[in-house]
């Protein structure tokens, strides 16, 4: 009876867990094989294997499209406004956690709220100013924004996440002659690593998959980033099926290496960053 | 002291909110101002005070963005954050292959968004997309249809991407609420003879309620904020059919060169989900005490 | 504690290492921030001396061309080697090109108009599209450069300017000519033992037909519906159809007889499923693969039909409503080539600009459109054998005397009203409204918004 039941249980559990990851490796798959076909073989039959396995979308692909590039560029915009959020993101929320003055409230306040502002209603006034500095077609304009608009989120865990350091250590490190700086450098910031990596990935990922500031504000092909690169492939004047198809791959293919390299930190960062904060 | 702790206090602010104000705070009221002219951007500006929002009131377009954004935040709390509560659950629950169905379930998360709708697309592709295709074989092909036009499916169609692409990211945050409770609490309810459906509702939903809240702080704000996978697959199409209020924005202030119109959308958006944040939080904390 | 700290500087490590990887990369963008091709920039005046086509030497000028004929476009082909040459022969111009594929070029050009920092030569859609930039005066007048220019003299067919001409000045150079090309795969007609259609009743048997055989009659997309509306009021109103596109006269019933074809047709299936969310070129493919026997589209999509197709397929007149009336092909001039107010102004950067735009709307790099590429040049040249097999058998028909040539009634309606028409015919064809509300709405649509192009 028991075994049973518990033979039904495991079988729904397991039933449910891979037809969910079956639907999205198929997914995968089927991205994949037709990576590999022509428009015809694809009309003809989308679920057949392809009938000669020829690289000749992927040579186009990296050829016309320039991927290698975009996916550096994308690197270099993402890592770059990540640490941008984390160092100004930091110190703004040592001072809010763990400093009493007047404005306070207000300060966290006015960075909490930006949380719900959906960024991209600010575009044309972005834009505007980008262009006052000069910074119009060039990958410092997407570090300041990224680095800028992720900000609120940074105050929000970090600021929930430094208050619950224990003030003891402080005083501990006061009386020893310890100056504020160093207690951030030494004692907050290393404490308050798991919400701060927690941050970096959600931030990273962010960055990495913007598209519409980028598309609008980096306007030659040397500079573009991954998503831009991509979304080249679609739209009003492209049909190719299979190059399409193996640029997506070109574009997958690097993060989950990345991923797969790196699972278990960002597993760890993202949970306990999430669950304290 | 007390001047130097200013001091500090300044040095410690001062760089990210000058940063924020100029790259953050007066777009805000850039947009703000914008939204009473009317103005392509290129033009000058003609001030009409109201204007924009009277039209904007009595837009039938406006009205259906914001029901079409509901349908996808409906899409993202009803269907994400349930799925990913269960796989979760189901990981937690010792299971074999747990790395490799932890990386399956991931991996969308790190795709980028254009990647996803691209893909999207050819599940939805009327000839040889996947779905059609899928029906077709399996015999019910009665009920292929256009996916991303049909009034009938458009927006649930749109939606699926974000779903796909997020729930990986509510799922770990989920298993890490889970992998936190303690053992002991879990061990009682199984002494108690609780069942599994039980178990979950009764006990651990409770638990990790603050954990579900994060998520759905998330699942809010991105119903509001993405739109860049519509404006691939749709450009919010056919007829406003999978039109959300971002893309409406977009495509008044970008395409049609409406900046004013444009950014009295904007103003509603930010309103809108200024409040809808401030409700969340509100009703956040009562559930904490 | 400890162990986290390590597991951070681990990850901060290996950050750093992607940063070193790539950061001459990256530095090397922010620096270079235009992809400037020339090798000679403006820090070597040494180089102009050696200017192949003046003796004299120049004085260094920089430019900014954007274009959206990049990517996979057939334009790409012809259009972007044309570049490499024009920078390579002129050591005094350093030529930093933007591209934004396809109607991102659009949605770029606004917001650099409105950043008030526009490229100094660009290609767009003609009045319609830049009424707004030459309104408040961002594009140069070029109407005294054209008629100063001997060069120009004879160089473009007939209203070539016709829609870059705003209040009486004309704003561009013509750079691409359009035309609606109905294509027919004689092949697949004949296998099938159905006649080419020659009037509207024919056209509707075929679809029928075809549609029995599973097929997909006509390869269609949210575009094409306009197209065939276009030909059938140019069918039924004859020329007095430019009088009412300007808003001069008003339609009649014959309107509701156009769009109630388009309606015939819609109900009989002759469309593909969905062809609102399909791109131009995937219509294209599903005909391309033989999935339909016919195809009705712009004339730059010719450089896109598969070569294997070139024999069997052929340019027809599209179906006659009335077998003793005209037959009509859409025709005219849509694309053209601006110099932005601002280089203009630049007494330095005019002459270059000016040649630069000379030298894309030319003869050398329109016959290279028109041969490499397959798409109409506005540039009056001999045409030889060596063209573009599919462009020879639509130029043929146009100039056959078989067939009557009206301008894309788009090209006459002001930027509203076009989005107004736009909207119509994809609400028209989803059977969201009927002919009678379309007619309507469609002439409420020119009355309310008069093209300012034709104000004196």
């Amino acid at each position: 009876m028991m075994t049973i039941r518990r033979f039904v249980i495991g079988t729904c559990k397991y039933g449910f867990l891979w037809l969910y990851a079956t639907i999205s490796l198929f997914l995968f798959a089927w991205i994949f094989a037709s990576s590999f076909k022509s428009n015809r073989e694809i009309f003809r039959s989308p679920f057949s294997l392809p009938e000669n396995w020829t690289l000749d979308n992927y040579v186009r692909a990296w050829e016309s499209a320039n991927m290698s590039t975009y996916f550096w560029n994308s690197i270099f915009v993402a890592s770059i406004s990540v640490l941008f959020t984390l160092l100004f993101g930091s110190m703004l929320a040592y001072a809010i956690a763990r400093f009493r003055f007047r404005g306070n409230a207000l300060l966290s306040g006015l960075f909490v709220i930006g949380m719900a502002i959906p960024l991209q209603s600010l575009m044309l006034p972005t834009f505007l100013k980008m262009n006052e500095l000069g910074l119009r077609n060039n990958l410092l304009s997407l570090i300041l924004i990224y680095g800028v608009f992720g900000l609120p989120r940074a105050v929000f865990i970090l600021v929930g996440f430094m208050k619950s350091i224990p003030a003891e250590l402080e005083e501990a490190a006061i009386v020893d002659g310890c100056s504020y700086w160093r207690m951030y450098g030494k004692i907050i910031i290393p404490l308050s690593v798991p919400g701060m990596a927690t941050l970096a990935i959600l931030d990273f990922i962010g960055a990495w998959n913007e598209y519409v500031y980028a598309s609008v504000l980096l306007a030659t092909d040397k500079l573009r980033t991954l998503p831009i690169g991509l979304a080249n492939f679609k739209g009003e004047y492209s049909s190719e099926y299979g190059l399409i198809c193996a640029g997506i791959v070109i574009t997958i293919i690097p993060v989950v290496i990345i991923y797969v390299f790196f699972q278990e930190q960002i597993v760890k960062g993202l949970s306990s960053g999430s669950v304290k904060g | 002291m007390k001047r130097q702790q200013r001091l500090l206090i300044a040095t410690f602010t001062l760089p990210s909110l000058l940063l924020y104000a100029y790259f953050f705070l007066s777009p805000i009221g850039e947009v703000v101002y914008y939204s009473f002219f009317d103005w392509d951007a290129i033009s000058p500006k003609a001030f009409i005070a109201l204007d924009n929002f009277k039209e904007l009131f009595a837009d039938p377009v406006f009205y259906r963005s914001l029901l079409n954004t509901l349908h996808l935040l409906a899409f993202l709390v009803l269907l994400m954050i349930p799925v990913a509560l269960l796989l979760a659950y189901l990981l937690y629950t010792e299971v074999r292959a747990f790395k490799f169905l932890r990386t399956v379930y991931f991996i969308p998360v790190i795709v980028s968004s254009v990647a996803t709708a691209l893909m999207f697309q050819f599940i939805y592709e009327n000839y040889f997309g996947i779905l059609n295709t899928l029906l077709r074989k399996i015999g019910l092909g009665e009920y292929t249809r256009v996916w991303l036009s049909d009034p009938a499916t458009a927006m649930s169609a749109v939606s699926m991407p974000l779903v796909w692409g997020q729930l990986g990211l509510m799922m770990i945050i989920l298993l890490a609420g889970l992998q936190g409770l303690s053992p002991e609490v879990l061990e009682a309810a199984e002494m108690d003879g609780a069942n599994a459906f039980r178990k979950l509702t009764r006990i651990i939903i409770p638990m990790i309620s603050g954990v579900i809240g994060l998520c759905l702080v998330l699942a809010i704000t991105s119903a509001f904020k993405t739109f860049d996978f519509i404006l691939i697959l749709t450009q919010g199409g056919p007829l406003h059919r999978t039109e959300v209020t971002g893309s409406y924005m977009y495509s008044e202030g970008f395409n049609l060169m409406n900046y004013g119109y444009g950014s009295a959308i904007a103003v509603s958006i930010m309103g809108i989900a200024v409040v809808i944040s401030v409700l969340v939080k509100q009703f956040s904390n009562r559930m904490d005490r | 504690m400890r162990k986290s700290t390590m597991k951070i500087g681990v990850m901060l490590a290996s950050a750093m290492l992607l940063l070193a990887a790539c950061s001459g990369n990256g530095n090397g963008n922010a620096n270079g921030g235009n992809s400037s091709a020339s090798p000679a920039g403006a820090s070597s005046p040494a180089a102009s001396s050696g200017t192949a086509q003046e003796g004299t030497a120049k004085q260094p000028v920089e430019l900014t061309l954007a274009h959206g004929w990049t990517g996979e476009v057939a334009m790409a082909a012809a259009f972007e080697p044309a570049i490499d040459r024009f920078i390579a022969s002129h050591d005094y111009i350093t030529l930093n090109v933007e591209t934004a594929p396809g109607n991102g070029i659009r949605e770029k050009i606004v917001t650099e108009m409105a950043a008030n920092d526009p490229p100094d030569v660009f290609l767009h859609w003609g009045a319609r599209d830049t009424a707004s930039y030459i309104a408040n005066e961002k594009v140069a007048d070029l109407t005294d450069l054209i008629a100063g220019d001997p060069e120009l003299e004879g160089r473009y067919i007939d209203n070539a300017y016709d829609s870059v001409t705003y209040k009486g000045r004309i704003y561009g150079l013509p750079i691409e000519a359009n035309m609606m090309n109905f294509l027919v795969n004689t092949k697949m007609f004949a296998d099938a033992g159905i006649k080419v259609p020659e009037t509207f009743d024919e056209l509707k048997e075929a679809v029928k037909a075809f549609k029995a055989k599973g097929l997909i009659p006509i390869a269609a997309n949210d575009g094409t519906t306009r197209a065939i509306l276009s030909n059938l009021n140019d069918q039924l109103y004859g020329e007095s159809v430019r009088d009412r596109l300007i808003g001069k006269e008003e339609y009649d019933e014959r309107l509701v007889e156009a769009a109630s074809h388009v309606r015939e047709l819609v109900e009989l299936g002759a469309f593909p499923e969905g062809m609102e969310t399909l791109g131009t070129l995937q219509a294209l493919e599903l005909f391309n693969t033989g999935m339909s026997p016919m195809y009705y589209q712009h004339s730059w999509t010719l450089g896109s039909v598969a070569e294997d197709l070139f024999d069997q397929v052929e340019v027809v007149p599209f179906p006659k409503l009335k077998p003793d009336g005209d037959a009509y092909m859409t025709s005219g001039v849509g694309y053209f080539v601006y110099i932005s107010e601002r280089a203009y102004e630049d007494e330095n950067k005019r002459e270059a600009a000016w040649e630069l735009a000379k030298y894309l709307a030319g003869t050398e790099v329109g016959k290279e459109l028109e041969v490499v590429s397959g798409n109409p040049s506005p540039v009056v040249w001999d045409r030889s054998s060596d063209m573009h097999p599919m462009l020879a058998k639509a130029f043929k028909l146009r100039d056959s005397g078989e067939v009557k040539t009206f301008p894309d009634h788009n090209d006459l309606l002001s930027a509203e009203a076009s989005k107004v028409y736009n909207d119509l015919k994809t609400r028209l064809y989803l059977n969201d409204i009927t002919p009678e509300q379309y007619a309507q709405l469609f002439e409420e649509g020119i009355k309310n918004n008069p093209n300012p192009a034709f104000e004196p």
